[in-house]
């Protein structure tokens, strides 16, 4: 690994002699340990000079081990392997420098360490609370080791929803806000819009997320063992749950160096294509839902049914496989079931031909045509990621830059599209699914004998990267082993997380009618917006029950 | 069990109540609606609002963020209704019942609301699994409706 | 003996549009189901629907002005009132002179009181589902009522039932019509117009803060308006060839009295079918569109000035 990383090291070594402290190579990648202070000049050379495409943050507690408290900055060397910086300070004075304002797409993740960890980032633009709930007291950090995984706190205010609903701008014309939202079921990412708007446009949009903040990282650190973890890293996303448990798999395997069994590896490569599939097709149904186009929801839908009983018959269950562990995967794909597999996938091929066919007429590529562009140079600042990035025209994916699974021999191609709008994102969606049906069938054909499994010695503080490309982008996952058959920090990071903050570019200026779709083309989630919720009024002070009776009273004014 | 015949029975509007689930109930339910099982056939309807609704479908195990919002969901309902607690987060708050940030299922929500809001728990029925397939939601929702009757008795364990 | 006949005609139409107007609407989510794969809702589920919500309770948002809650029943008055003032293939003896313009009143006046109703209830969403059904409703009734103008100027009546009775087969009054019927679809809000209530954009836009009973009245409203535009038009199209063909005899008002009743269900259904292969527009572009069908009755009115 290291010998790959040489000329980087070189090069580094050269410009940052007083701020490197050292090198070392990590599972997965290569990890460079700067000075706190020095640590936004490397980052932005890595990133504006090495061009290397910023992944997440993440704050660690270390003082157990060093008495410190640590934050890495992962960036993803394309065809090398991850580059993380780390820089540590002591815990009497938790204070590092900000790397927001060189790496735009730094900011959720520096927030949340900051909400997490109590690490104060210095010049940070927007130092707000991000994870936690409003009511949530302050100077508690819950991924600090001192504290306890199930300790609810009481409430340090009264619990409000922080909405205004119209705001009048003199006469007849007026912006008001319409809140959008607030659930949305990944890791990180429950939304709760609001948008700003004037007429039917969209001026601003505000968010307020983390409704679905449960705590996994920190049950997976203080509660579980190794083999227990991939299973509720599987319960982070009940769409793309299996891309997270297999991520989480290949950084503990690349940390403890272990080899895993090829055969494992092409069932995990198979089931990985199918859940894309599914994930993609449940996609276009929700987008022809917003647009109004019942039908092609339903056909979409009931094409989909097809593979949620091949993954049933390959894994034994509709959703929430379960059969990943460290070191392969629990449940071996029997030779009779490959002959229906192969049956069902060109069916699935099949009817999607037809039905992509019936979609993309003029009517419905005039809805979703330069609406919601998003620039090139702006997806790259905000680090976003999967179709959403490959629809910005940026030809990334980790199963070509940082090949994991059986993918190094796969043949397939990257879907690239160029204008930026929700069009090309549609269209990219649309290519990988029958790319991934074409994976699909090579693996079908080719897949290899032998054991699916092996054994394995765990070994405390060793770091671990692993990614994994989930149907919405890239899926990451930083651990560190810890003691006790446990991890001692378990990074987690979804690609809406990356994918959120390009939202605000994306929706400016769009008519109210096309902000749905908008919010959708990145993928967060189909339900989400179907869950639009009016927070005012819901308040039970605020509604008569009342039958019709007294209604007459209601008029009079009682 | 006496079969329950609310007035929803041949009309049931459902609304659809996310309180920090993983996804996987919620795309079941959804798959619930398609084709394949078609629910309209009972004359369900998927609704926007709550004020229309006549059945929730919870699930997740109701984050600490959400929890307020669920609160004031649940307010807003026009009486009767019932509720579908979907998922084994919905039942019993599944693998994060003691995390910090979530308040443990739909049983420990009914408690605080009983006690703050003098809020009297609708008919409820439990569907766990993770997830569960759309046809024990179907099963679910026919149990609510007192299409079927159900099939399980309520035993309360105690130590000898 | 005729008179009393077409008093029965009348009346009994009014009853069949008011109990089948929701019927319908079943058979087009039935036909919605079947074109998507699915079994689909029963028959009468509509009529289910309603009686249940008849049965809820009603939540009234303290936000909410007086008009909300009277709304609704104001707008299912008014639809109900226009039912007997039509034609019903029989000449209406209830009808006056100055019904057309009565019925083009209640017409306009239910879906205008319905939308002001809904933004009485001080609701974000609402008020958008407002502003775009009263951008929609501007559009809308101008074509009618310059479709209505047509037939007024080629008869010189303002009594529907002498309006038809007059023409024969004149060019302006089936321009007139068939502007009518497309502007019916528009109106009755399918998609793809279906942007007043466009649940995944402003979840049920006018409908949002109605719950209960005055849900139930708004629904109702809603469905019978679709009946009573369908059979305008219908009434301006084809009744003055129906009764040019059947006369007014007791037989022949009676075959045009079934001809026509049929004939407005099939269009109620086709137009549900067509719904079922659209997506929703925006509503820029369904004001463009609205804006560019005002060439038919412009058309139509330049005939009938001239005599054609």
């Amino acid at each position: 690994m290291e010998a790959k990383f040489s000329s980087i090291i070189e090069e580094l070594e050269n410009i940052f002699k007083n701020c490197i402290i050292g090198f070392k190579e990590i599972g997965g990648g290569l990890l460079t340990e700067v000075k706190a202070e020095c640590l936004p000049e490397v980052a932005s050379y890595v990133f504006n000079n090495l061009r290397m495409y910023y992944s997440t943050s993440s704050g660690s507690d270390e003082r157990s081990i060093d008495g410190k408290f640590a934050v890495y900055h992962v960036f993803s060397a394309d065809g090398i392997g991850f580059f993380v910086l780390k820089a540590s300070v002591p815990a009497t004075k938790p204070c590092i420098p900000s790397i927001t304002s060189k790496v735009p797409g730094a900011n959720w993740a520096e927030r949340e360490a900051m909400d997490m960890f109590g690490i104060t980032f210095i010049n940070h633009p927007e130092p707000k609370r991000l994870v936690l709930p409003d009511d949530w007291p302050k100077n508690l950090h819950p991924l600090r080791k001192d504290f306890e995984y199930s300790y609810r706190p009481s409430s340090s205010s009264e619990p409000t929803i922080s909405t205004s609903i119209d705001i009048y701008v003199g006469g007849t014309e007026y912006a008001s806000t319409l809140p959008l939202g607030p659930y949305h079921p990944a890791l990180h990412e429950p939304e709760y819009f609001e948008l700003l708007i004037k007429g039917e446009e969209v001026i601003d949009v505000k968010y307020r997320g983390f409704h679905v903040h449960r705590g996994i990282e920190k049950i997976g650190e203080s509660k579980l063992t190794y083999n227990q973890v991939p299973f509720i890293a599987e319960r982070i996303c009940g769409i793309c749950g299996f891309a997270h448990s297999s991520s989480y798999c290949i950084a503990i395997e690349r940390a403890l160096k272990i080899d895993v069994p090829e055969r494992a590896q092409y069932i995990r490569s198979l089931i990985l294509e199918i859940e894309r599939i599914h994930s993609h097709l449940l996609w276009v149904g929700v987008a022809c839902h917003l647009l109004g186009f019942e039908t092609g929801f339903m056909q979409s839908w009931r094409i989909r049914e097809h593979v949620m009983e091949l993954a049933e018959l390959l894994t034994g269950s509709r959703k929430t496989y379960g059969i990943n562990i460290p070191g392969g995967v629990r449940r071996d794909i029997l030779e009779p079931y490959i002959d229906r597999a192969k049956k069902v996938i060109k069916l699935v091929e099949d009817e999607f031909k037809v039905l992509r066919d019936k979609l993309l007429v003029p009517e419905v590529k005039v809805r979703l045509k330069e609406i919601g562009y998003l620039p090139k140079e702006d997806a790259r600042k905000l680090a976003v990621l999967g179709p959403t990035m490959r629809g910005s025209g940026i030809a990334r994916d980790v199963r070509k830059d940082q090949p994991y699974c059986a993918y190094r021999d796969l043949d397939f191609r990257i879907a690239v599209y160029d204008e930026g709008d929700n069009l090309s994102r549609t269209l990219v969606r649309i290519d990988e699914i029958l790319e991934s049906i074409n994976i699909v069938k090579q693996i079908l054909d080719n897949l290899p004998s032998g054991p699916i499994r092996t054994e394995f010695e765990p070994k405390p503080y060793r770091i671990g990267v692993g990614a994994a490309e989930a149907p919405r982008g890239e899926v990451f996952h930083l651990l560190i082993t810890g003691e006790r058959n446990r991890l001692y920090r378990w990074r987690v990071r979804a690609p809406t997380y990356n994918n959120i903050p390009a939202l605000k570019i994306m929706l400016r200026g769009v008519p109210l009618a096309d902000a749905p779709i908008t919010i959708a083309s990145i993928d967060p989630c189909f339900s989400c917006t179907d869950r639009c919720i009016l927070i005012k009024d819901l308040d039970h002070n605020y509604v008569k029950r009342t039958s019709l009776l007294s209604f007459r009273k209601f008029i009079k004014g009682d | 069990m006496a079969r329950i015949n609310p007035p929803f029975k041949k009309s049931p509007w459902i609304f659809h109540l996310n309180t920090g689930g993983c996804n996987a109930c919620d795309i079941e339910i959804l798959d619930a609606l398609t084709p394949y099982h078609d629910v309209e056939r009972f004359g369900m309807k998927l609704v926007g609002t709550p004020r229309h609704a006549d059945v929730i479908l919870l699930t997740g195990p109701i984050t600490r963020e959400s929890k307020i919002k669920v609160i004031r969901t649940l307010l807003a309902v026009p009486r009767p209704f019932a509720v579908l607690a979907i998922g084994s987060c919905a039942v019993g708050g599944g693998i994060w019942f003691d995390s910090y940030a979530t308040i443990g299922g739909l049983p420990n929500l009914y408690e605080e609301m009983r006690h703050k809001y003098n809020f009297e728990p609708p008919p409820t029925i439990y569907i766990p699994g993770c997830p569960p397939r759309p046809e024990a939601i179907i099963f679910g929702a026919a149990q609510a409706l007192g299409i079927l009757k159900k099939k399980v008795k309520r035993e309360v364990y105690k130590e000898d | 003996m005729l008179s009393i006949l077409y008093v029965i005609l009348t009346i009994l139409g009014s009853i069949i549009g008011f109990t089948v107007a929701p019927l319908v609407d079943g058979i087009e989510r039935k036909i919605r189901a079947k074109i998507q794969n699915r079994i689909g809702p029963p028959l009468i589920q509509t009529w289910l629907d309603i009686a249940k919500l008849l049965r809820k309770e009603s939540l009234i948002p303290r936000t909410a002005k007086a008009l909300f809650i009277i709304a609704p029943a104001i707008a299912l008055a008014m639809n109900i009132a226009a039912l007997p003032l039509l034609y019903y293939g029989a000449p209406n003896v209830l009808g006056f002179y100055g019904d057309i313009i009565l019925i083009l009143y209640l017409v306009v006046g239910s879906s205008l009181i319905l939308s002001l109703g809904a933004a009485a209830s001080g609701n974000p969403y609402a008020t958008i589902g407002f502003s775009r059904k009263i951008s929609l409703l501007i559009a809308c009734e101008l074509v009618v009522a310059l479709s209505i103008a047509t037939a007024i100027l080629k008869t010189g009546s303002l009594s529907l039932t002498e309006v038809i009775l007059r023409t024969g087969i004149a060019p302006s009054m089936i321009i007139a019509g068939i502007a009518l019927l497309i502007v019916t679809y528009i109106e009755s809000l399918r998609l793809p117009f279906e942007l007043t209530e466009a649940k995944p954009e402003i979840m049920g836009g006018i409908f949002v803060e109605y719950s209960g009973r005055l849900l139930a009245f708004a629904e109702l409203s809603h469905i019978l308006h679709r009946f009573v535009m369908t059979l305008l038009s219908l009434d301006i199209l084809i009744a003055p060839l129906l009764k040019l063909v059947f006369g007014v005899s007791i037989m022949g008002v009676l075959m045009s009295f079934i001809i026509l009743m049929l004939i407005s269900i099939l269009v109620l259904i086709v137009y549900g079918a067509i719904e079922s292969l659209c997506g929703r527009t925006r509503i820029d572009r369904a004001l463009i569109f609205t804006a560019r069908l005002m060439i038919l009755p412009i058309i139509s009115l330049i005939l009938a000035s001239i005599g054609v």
